[in-house]
């Protein structure tokens, strides 16, 4: 402050106020200015006046008395502190061991809010403070390096009351709090409030390392108090809830915990929370859990509990991600895939019968009829089909359309298909039945629908090879007795299965296509060409196969043609040879069928017959009605090989139309039965198409013949493929060989390597390769 | 590389009797002359062989009588291994046959004029077999195509592979030829053989393959079983713990191992 005096003079100097003598005035301001301060730590500040007041600190630190007059307000700090926590705190200490929460938490209550009082008084004494002695701040606290009086009030606070030494204000405290949280665990209400009000304090106050006091004095107590509650916790849950329950209590818990820690601890506990619940409540029940009998995640999806499927989804994948979750999850969806997988195959086995069947019965056929196996067959894809439905549903649903689920459920779906030997026929049959014309009434839409899901399972296969062979013979079928529902069905069939092979793969069904097409082009000239010639006295109608195109398994079955028969082929056969010469025709008479007038006592009728029934009934013509012919005659006469003979025989003997009589009669065809006509034979209908009792579902010998070929094909390829790789690369390892080569036939079948390794050494004594000197790599030879 | 195998990097041999005199060309051919002359009657000895052998008339080549006559005169027994060794110096076409060039080439190289001096090269080269590695793979590769009995054949007898290896094996056994090694791969991927602690390959194995061979070898034995086998007895151990079915042995190999792991261990 500058001297003014009215009268401005020549030099003005500014002086120093005058220094009052020490000692006289300084206990007496501080005298006052300790009056003071106990007002306002008594909440009479109203009656004081800061100027006042604030000079006595002015002063008292200008004649150097600031050493003196801090010391002396802390002490009158601490005595302020003393007194409150003897008045609010001490008498809220806990009692005793009440057993009863509410009154434990009424009382760790009444604690919280007295340190509360306490430090909100002692908060609002200090600002004032800080007030009339902001002075000593900023010059004493400055020069003498102590802190400033806020800080050092909070200081005092953390000493004198939480971390008290002549009372356990610090484990009272704590206690309280847990007692509290402990309170709101086993499900009371708390007053959150009091609970976030007082650890707020905790969070204000900071140590000498400038932590905040919450990281030592509650986070570690709560965190273990934490562990121990949860240890126990899992282990009553596991004893009283079911999988579903379980998950949804470690949901709540989870929760529960995050809300806590957000609203009235701290933001930061809240993974360490997170970590302990699931490090007790999840890691190490997982597998536990996953399989819990009656309750686990295959009872949630036998019952279609999406959301608990989901909870357990969530649980595992975002909480457990780190601690085997996800592996575990994924473990328990592959098994019940699997074990699903195994039912299926077991219980829709058409060669074993249904699953009842025991074991030792093995005199009696066991084989079920064509009929029920069949049902059998499409039963086992629509069951598959329906099992991976449900396996969508649950993926989109509940899993969220999870990338590395949708592999563990592919990864199972294909394992339990090819773990069953006759996927591949089985779904080429499943394909048949709803490409064939005339059935359950589908609409176009509907069949394309199920023949995409089919392509699904087809995807699976690993043996496409395998699925092809079968295809082909079903499609011949189809075909050849005119039975597909429609072109444009079966073209686009084959086009989905060309997206998914390539076109190497469906090359040869359109080649079969193609020859239906050329065939009926080549029958209308046949016809043009009959009316200038003489035609033979039956009339027929050839189909020109492509022997490559076409499938001849079980199929090459000759027979003896009767002379009518012969009489039309060679008439055909000559027609043929005048438009393409070097070709040469082989009747196929296994694929053909007939339309024959029969003549029976009640009436005629028009029979439509396999080509072998006809020359099997064309035997009859020369014997009288009440004579016999025996199974040896007939096929002394006709050369039908045996199993052909008696599934022909059976169908006109033992099946609905009994056009012959067998004697004796009986169910199955046996080589010493003998046959005659049934002139009696009656039926309203005047056309009767007699479909031979067809074993659709390949038997036992048949399925042994069609793996022996397919081997043999295997064996082709592998050689082929491996010459191409050698060509290519020249000089190949070992391994590499074998790993490209499985790569390159993994679209058609997937090889094994010790296969691969005897195709290798065929090679090499067919000279096409030969090993090098090192033993492990090989030469092509050119 | 049927090359390589008929004629060994290795000059075969200095097994000289003595003297740096020149084997006399003429004496040799003398020899072959002496043997190739029907000395024996014929039949008696044909009656009890399997194998076609040509008469010693039919061709310009020693014969199954002028072989059994050259054993007596050398003193060696006719089913001697050493035969095999004197068989691939002489580059016989096959069992009890001798052609002129080989006759006159091989007893050149190996120094020898008269039947005193083959006696002691036979002798030397029946050591050799036993403990030189190489030669002993030279002999054994060639002794496939000789148990050959018609050109162009790509596999021998079952029946007669086992003979031929109940003749080697032994043989290879007694000496060092093959003494088990490790086999490694190199750095600069060269396989690489070391000295090896395990006792390897040894007559309870040769009894073994046998035995699997006469059961389950199948008909024939192919010229890339009949070589690797010889890698194989000499680098595999005694139990068959480190054989890696991944690895390019031929199948047979392959099945042996795994049969004949139980039976070992």
């Amino acid at each position: 402050m500058s001297s003014t005096h009215g009268i401005p003079r020549p030099k003005p100097k500014i002086k120093p106020p005058k220094p009052r003598g020490p000692g006289t005035n300084v206990q007496e301001d501080w005298v006052k200015l300790s009056h003071a301060i106990k007002e306002i730590q008594n909440e009479r500040a109203n009656q004081l006046s800061f100027e006042e007041n604030y000079r006595y600190g002015y002063n008292l630190v200008l004649y150097r008395q600031g050493d003196f007059l801090y010391k002396n307000v802390k002490t009158l700090i601490d005595e302020y502190l003393t007194q409150l926590t003897e008045e609010f705190i001490v008498p809220a200490f806990a009692a005793g061991n009440h057993a009863d929460p509410t009154t434990r938490g009424q009382e760790g209550e009444l604690l919280m809010k007295g340190l509360r009082k306490v430090w909100d008084k002692h908060n609002s004494s200090m600002r004032k403070l800080s007030d009339i002695l902001k002075y000593m701040d900023r010059v004493y606290s400055v020069s003498a390096e102590v802190p400033q009086i806020i800080p050092a009030g909070l200081k005092l606070f953390l000493d004198n009351v939480l971390h008290r030494k002549t009372s356990p204000v610090q484990e009272q405290v704590v206690d309280a709090i847990l007692g509290q949280i402990q309170v709101e665990r086993d499900g009371y209400t708390i007053n959150q409030t009091a609970v976030k009000e007082c650890v707020e304090i905790y969070l204000q106050l900071e140590d000498q390392s400038a932590k905040q006091v919450y990281f030592t004095d509650i986070e570690p107590v709560f965190l273990a108090e934490t562990r121990k509650f949860y240890v126990a916790e899992a282990e009553k849950l596991l004893q009283t809830c079911d999988a579903a329950e379980y998950l949804r209590r470690v949901e709540q818990r989870l929760d529960s915990e995050e809300a806590r820690a957000y609203y009235y601890l701290s933001a930061s506990t809240s993974p360490a929370v997170k970590a302990i619940v699931e490090a007790n409540l999840l890691s190490p029940h997982l597998d536990t859990i996953v399989s819990m009998t009656g309750s686990g995640l295959d009872a949630m999806i036998d019952a279609n509990k999406t959301d608990d499927i989901n909870r357990m989804y969530r649980l595992f994948f975002e909480v457990s991600t780190h601690t085997g979750g996800p592996q575990a999850f994924r473990k328990g969806l592959r098994e019940s895939i699997l074990s699903r997988g195994r039912l299926i195959n077991e219980t829709n086995d058409p060669l074993n019968g249904g699953p009842d069947e025991v074991e030792e019965e093995k005199g009696k056929s066991k084989q079920n009829t064509p009929v029920q196996a069949l049902s059998l067959a499409l039963k086992w894809v629509q069951d598959s089909l329906d099992l991976k439905d449900k396996f969508d549903l649950i993926l989109k649903y509940a899993l969220l359309s999870d990338r590395t689920c949708e592999l563990a459920i592919t990864e199972a779906l294909g394992s339990f298909i090819n773990l069953n030997p006759r996927a591949p026929e089985f779904i080429s049959l499943f394909i048949d039945e709803n490409l064939k014309k005339g059935l359950k009434g589908k609409s176009d839409d509907e069949v394309d629908i199920v023949l995409d899901k089919t392509i699904t399972l087809f995807r699976f296969i690993t043996e496409k090879d395998s699925f092809e062979r079968y295809y082909k013979s079903h499609l011949a079928r189809r075909l050849l007795l005119n039975r597909s529902v429609s072109d444009d069905a079966e073209r686009g069939m084959l086009a989905k299965l060309k997206v998914e092979c390539g076109f190497q793969f469906t090359k040869k069904m359109e080649g079969m296509f193609n020859d239906m097409k050329l065939s009926a082009d080549v029958m209308s000239s046949y016809r043009d060409y009959l009316a200038n010639t003489t035609a033979p006295a039956v009339e027929i109608n050839v189909t020109v196969m492509t022997s490559t195109f076409w499938p001849t398994t079980n199929s090459g079955a000759m027979c003896n043609f009767p002379p009518e028969l012969l009489q039309a082929c060679g008439s055909f056969e000559r027609f043929y040879n005048t438009r393409h010469s070097g070709r040469r025709l082989t009747w196929q008479p296994a694929l053909g069928n007939v339309d024959v007038k029969v003549a029976f006592k009640a009436k005629k009728h028009e029979l439509n017959v396999s080509t072998f029934a006809l020359v099997i009934l064309l035997l009859f013509e020369k014997v009288a009605d009440d004579d016999f012919l025996t199974y040896e005659d007939i096929k002394n006469s006709t050369q039908i090989p045996d199993p052909e003979l008696q599934r022909q025989l059976q169908t006109l003997a033992c099946a609905k139309f009994k056009i012959l009589k067998k004697h004796p009669p009986s169910r199955d065809i046996s080589t010493t039965d003998s046959f005659s006509f049934n002139s009696d034979f009656t039926s309203p209908l005047h056309k009767i198409k007699i479909s031979t009792v067809a074993s659709k579902v390949e038997t036992q010998e048949e399925r042994r013949e069609t793996q022996d070929r397919i081997e043999e094909e295997r064996k082709q390829q592998a050689d082929a493929c491996i010459v191409r790789v050698m060509k290519d690369r020249k000089v190949l390892g070992h391994n590499e060989l074998v790993n490209e080569v499985t790569r390159q036939l993994a679209h058609r079948f997937h090889p094994n390597p010790a296969m691969i390794k005897r195709r290798i050494e065929a090679l090499i004594e067919r000279e096409y390769l030969e090993r090098r000197e090192d033993r492990k790599s090989y030469n092509y030879l050119a | 590389m049927d090359n390589y195998y008929a004629n060994p990097p290795s000059t075969p041999t200095s097994a000289t009797t003595s003297t740096s005199r020149a084997p006399d060309v003429k004496k040799i051919g003398a020899l072959f002359d002496s043997y190739k002359g029907g000395h024996c009657p014929k039949n008696s000895y044909r009656r009890g062989l399997t194998l076609e052998v040509p008469l010693d008339s039919d061709t310009g080549n020693i014969g199954i009588d002028g072989t059994l006559k050259l054993c007596e005169d050398l003193g060696v027994n006719p089913e001697d291994v050493v035969m095999l060794a004197v068989a691939y110096e002489l580059k016989s076409p096959g069992v009890g046959e001798w052609t002129r060039q080989g006759w006159v080439d091989g007893w050149k190289n190996l120094q020898c004029d008269q039947i005193q001096q083959m006696k002691a090269a036979i002798a030397q080269l029946s050591s050799k077999l036993s403990n030189d590695t190489d030669y002993f793979r030279s002999v054994y590769n060639f002794t496939f195509d000789f148990a050959k009995t018609e050109a162009g054949q790509r596999s021998i007898p079952v029946e007669s592979a086992v003979a031929f290896w109940g003749l080697l094996l032994p043989a290879g056994l007694k000496g060092r030829a093959l003494q088990h090694m490790d086999m490694k791969t190199g750095d600069d991927g060269e396989t690489v053989y070391t000295a090896s602690r395990d006792p390897g390959w040894n007559a309870t194995h040769s009894e073994l393959w046998s035995e699997y061979m006469n059961e389950k070898g199948g008909k024939g034995v192919s010229k890339d079983t009949w070589m690797m086998f010889f890698d194989f007895v000499r680098t595999i151990d005694a139990k068959f713990e480190k054989y890696d079915a991944d690895a390019a042995w031929p199948s047979a190999i392959d099945d042996f191992a795994e049969w004949a792991k139980e039976k070992l261990c």
